[in-house]
């Protein structure tokens, strides 16, 4: 019943948009999708704009379909692979059958044709009409690391400042880390969480070369927010607020690192860090 | 299955064997730091054994509060 009332509403929401619902719109080079999916922090699903309601109790099984299809590169994904994922415990045609009637009731919980595709027992969401912040998340830091080996150009800062920006933007929090832990969501989770790490690392790496200390600054506390355990952060962040002239922020911080260190891993800040906090007394 | 991150925070350029980092359960949400990978290994023996998820879910709680005061300070 409640599949069906979302599917309804859903169904009068499109009826209210233009056919193709994705087209261009005039004037953007903006694709818009009618379905945004967002897993960076929280799970929502917004459809022609309007969010849907998720807490249903019989949404949730077509939903984990959802996000392990997602979990799984969404493009191509082994029935087979999906079902070991969601029923490990279930073997054979039984998860077979599983698998069939949680596709169709997700799909008919979203109504948008061509949104799901299976063939050949390998499904994929269609990257044309569903946009996922976690897929816009990776292409963007793989471009801006393609980017960040021609920086230099003033033209190319630029565009590595704007994409940093829309990373930070989009990376409100591990991939689907309100969730319960599943063993299908770690390697995306980890491989995001990894890139926008390095990320900070080598964006605030350049923005040191040029001279940009307040935005390396951010960066490097950004990327602290994210693992407070990288002792290379506190480093590069030290260094940041020494050149800046905060002595006192470039002191808080190591003591934070040594803290942490103590208290995480029973040890002392590496021979560089304390090199880093000697050069502070000079 | 029993599903583990390791995440390595530190390496001994001179020794290949010591290595600093955290051990994180993922069934249990836990977390451990090691020293070596001889410790690694241990760990992840002793997380066969009985009465593991009761010790590990307190040890986590108060890893978790002693991170969170560092934090703040």
């Amino acid at each position: 019943m409640g599949v069906n009332l979302e599917s309804r509403r859903i169904r009068r929401l499109q009826q209210q948009q233009p056919v193709s619902g994705w087209s261009r719109t005039s004037g953007s080079s903006r694709v818009d999708h009618p379905v945004r999916i967002h897993t960076l922090g929280r799970f929502a699903v917004q459809v022609y704009s309007h969010p849907m309601g998720l807490s249903l109790a019989r949404q949730q099984r077509p939903l984990d379909l959802l996000k392990a299809l997602i979990a799984l590169g969404g493009r191509e994904v082994h029935a087979e692979l999906l079902s070991q994922a969601l029923w490990p415990d279930t073997d054979g045609d039984a998860a077979q059958n599983a698998f069939d009637v949680t596709l169709h009731r997700l799909r008919r919980l979203f109504d948008i044709k061509d949104l799901f595709i299976l063939r050949d027992r390998r499904l994929t969401l269609n990257s044309n009409l569903a946009w996922v912040d976690a897929w816009a998340f990776e292409r963007l830091v793989n471009h801006s690391e393609r980017l960040l080996h021609l920086v230099g150009d003033p033209m190319i800062g630029r565009q590595v400042a704007r994409c940093s920006e829309r990373l930070l933007n989009l990376y409100q929090g591990a991939f689907l880390e309100r969730e319960a832990s599943n063993a299908w969501t770690l390697t995306l989770r980890e491989r995001l969480r990894s890139k926008l790490l390095r990320h900070m690392q080598d964006a605030g790496l350049c923005w040191e070369q040029d001279g940009n200390w307040e935005r390396a600054i951010r960066f490097y506390r950004k990327g602290l927010e994210v693992d407070p355990l990288t002792e290379e952060l506190y480093q590069r962040l030290i260094i940041a607020y020494r050149a800046t002239g905060r002595r006192a922020e470039a002191i808080r911080t190591f003591h934070r690192c040594r803290l942490i260190l103590a208290d995480q891993f029973q040890i002392a800040p590496s021979q560089q860090t304390l090199e880093l906090f000697h050069s502070l007394k000079d | 299955m029993e599903n583990y991150i390791v995440r390595i925070y530190r390496r001994d350029e001179n020794d290949p064997e010591k290595v600093t980092g955290m051990l994180e359960s993922v069934e249990y949400e836990t977390r451990e730091s090691f020293h070596s990978i001889n410790a690694l290994q241990a760990l992840l023996t002793e997380h066969s054994g009985p009465g593991r998820r009761q010790r590990v879910r307190t040890d986590r709680q108060e890893t978790t509060h002693t991170a969170s005061v560092a934090l703040l300070k």
